[in-house]
């Protein structure tokens, strides 16, 4: 079928347990999308992965149909496996729970790229390594 | 789920730090996040600035709630100073039952005698109507753009009955549900969205039609799984497909049948006419909306 796209809707959503309630519910309602349906096939296809929010791309096209592609793991996420830790600080700055090298920062930034907003690769690098820092991971090498 | 009140909080960030907010306020209790604007017209943002959604339940607002997202976002500041920028201010939404209000949006709508309809709508329909009963879901087609309205047009101008249909990039199966509904003998149809030949075979037995229908998934190279060559060809699909695929449309079609193609853009119109000319076929009968073009084409 020939699609148009009527919107494109970025959400973080937590994985096998999304339900129509914001953000899901006003962002794709306002555009006749079947929220359940969505509901149903995000949950289901992320069921694995329960504990994370992941970040999803949804397009709505002109006759209300609609699919979405789930977008790069969480920074926060692929910090903790390059850190080797399961779990971050609870709250920003109050805590130490690892480090990771410039090297792994990059390789992140490599990743994610497509998905980050960020001006230039140096800039992706500092909100990878923010994202660290948030975490209480101590990023060696970079300032 | 039953109508219920949120807090929406909004956090203007600077580009790049989305996902981080996103996760600092999901961590301090509110649920998911949304970014951007699906709004038509949305209010222009500040420079270099994004706008992140998150939200939580009214009932558990309170003034410490709000200071205490405030204190987790400004705590950011000591990350990067970029961060410092980072602006929350908050909005209550009314409540609502978001799993059933977005119902609202979609209406029941006719295309000639065919009357579309949602399993939860109520339509009056006169004498000689077709009524056709489609829950819109993930998969493309359910009646509402031009190109697939264009075709079901033709169908009810054209179908004589008895016919086989086959239908290339079937999606939800509208087209070739719409045919059997209008009297053709059999119809099938392929589309390589996941998906798509289950939720076609549903909407073929929800509307009784289920018998003679057969729907596969996957492109064109499954097409020797069904039986050619059919009366009635239909081919919604970008003129990219169109072009690419001319030969394959021509011998899937009878002799004396008919190849109905939308989805292509003005733009395309010539070169699509063109490509079928080289495989033998001309068009016949041409119909336009907006920018869409729908044509027949038949063996000359």
């Amino acid at each position: 079928m020939a699609k148009e796209i009527m919107a494109l809707v970025k959400l973080h959503c937590p994985a096998g347990q999304a339900t129509p309630a914001p953000p899901i519910g006003p962002a794709l309602g306002a555009h006749g999308a079947n929220i359940a349906e969505f509901v149903k096939q995000f949950n289901d296809r992320t069921r694995d992965q329960m504990g994370m929010t992941i970040p999803v791309e949804i397009s709505i096209y002109k006759d209300r149909s609609f699919d979405f592609i789930m977008k790069s793991p969480p920074a926060s996420v692929l910090l903790l496996k390059a850190a080797g830790v399961d779990k971050g600080a609870g709250e920003v700055g109050t805590e130490f729970v690892g480090t990771v090298t410039r090297a792994q920062v990059e390789e992140i930034v490599e990743l994610k790229k497509a998905d980050l907003n960020a001006r230039d690769t140096d800039h992706a690098v500092r909100i990878i390594a923010g994202t660290a820092r948030s975490m209480g991971i101590v990023v060696e090498g970079v300032e | 789920m039953s109508a219920e009140a949120w807090v929406e909080v909004r956090a203007l960030v600077p580009h790049g730090w989305e996902e981080l907010v996103a996760g600092i306020l999901s961590g301090a209790g509110c649920q998911g996040a949304r970014e951007g604007s699906s709004a038509p017209n949305p209010a222009p943002l500040p420079l270099g600035m994004s706008l992140v959604r998150s939200h939580f339940r009214a009932r558990a607002d309170s003034p410490e709630r709000r200071e205490a997202l405030c204190e987790a976002v400004a705590s950011l500041g000591e990350i990067d100073e970029e961060l410092r920028a980072v602006e929350l201010s908050f909005r209550e939404l009314p409540p609502e039952d978001y799993a059933k209000s977005w119902k609202k949006v979609w209406r029941p709508f006719r295309c000639g005698k065919l009357a579309v309809v949602a399993p939860w709508t109520e339509a009056a329909l006169r004498p000689g109507d077709v009524r056709m009963e489609l829950e819109p879901g993930g998969v493309f087609g359910t009646g509402r753009h031009a190109t697939t309205r264009m075709i079901l047009s033709f169908l009810q101008e054209r179908l004589r009955g008895g016919e086989r249909v086959l239908d290339c990039g079937s999606g939800t199966g509208i087209l070739a549900v719409a045919a059997r509904l209008l009297g053709a003998r059999e119809a099938a149809g392929f589309d390589i969205d996941e998906g798509s030949a289950a939720v076609a075979t549903d909407l073929a037995e929800r509307n009784g039609v289920g018998a003679g229908v057969t729907f596969l998934e996957g492109d064109f190279s499954r097409l020797s799984e069904l039986s050619p060559p059919y009366e009635v060809v239909l081919a919604n699909l970008y003129s990219d497909l169109l072009l690419s695929h001319a030969s394959e449309l021509e011998a899937a079609l009878a002799p004396e049948g008919w190849l109905c193609v939308s989805g292509l853009n003005a733009s395309r119109e010539e070169a699509v006419t063109q490509a079928m000319s080289e495989v033998g076929l001309s068009v016949t009968a041409r119909r336009a909306r907006g920018v869409w073009r729908c044509l027949i084409l038949e063996r000359r």
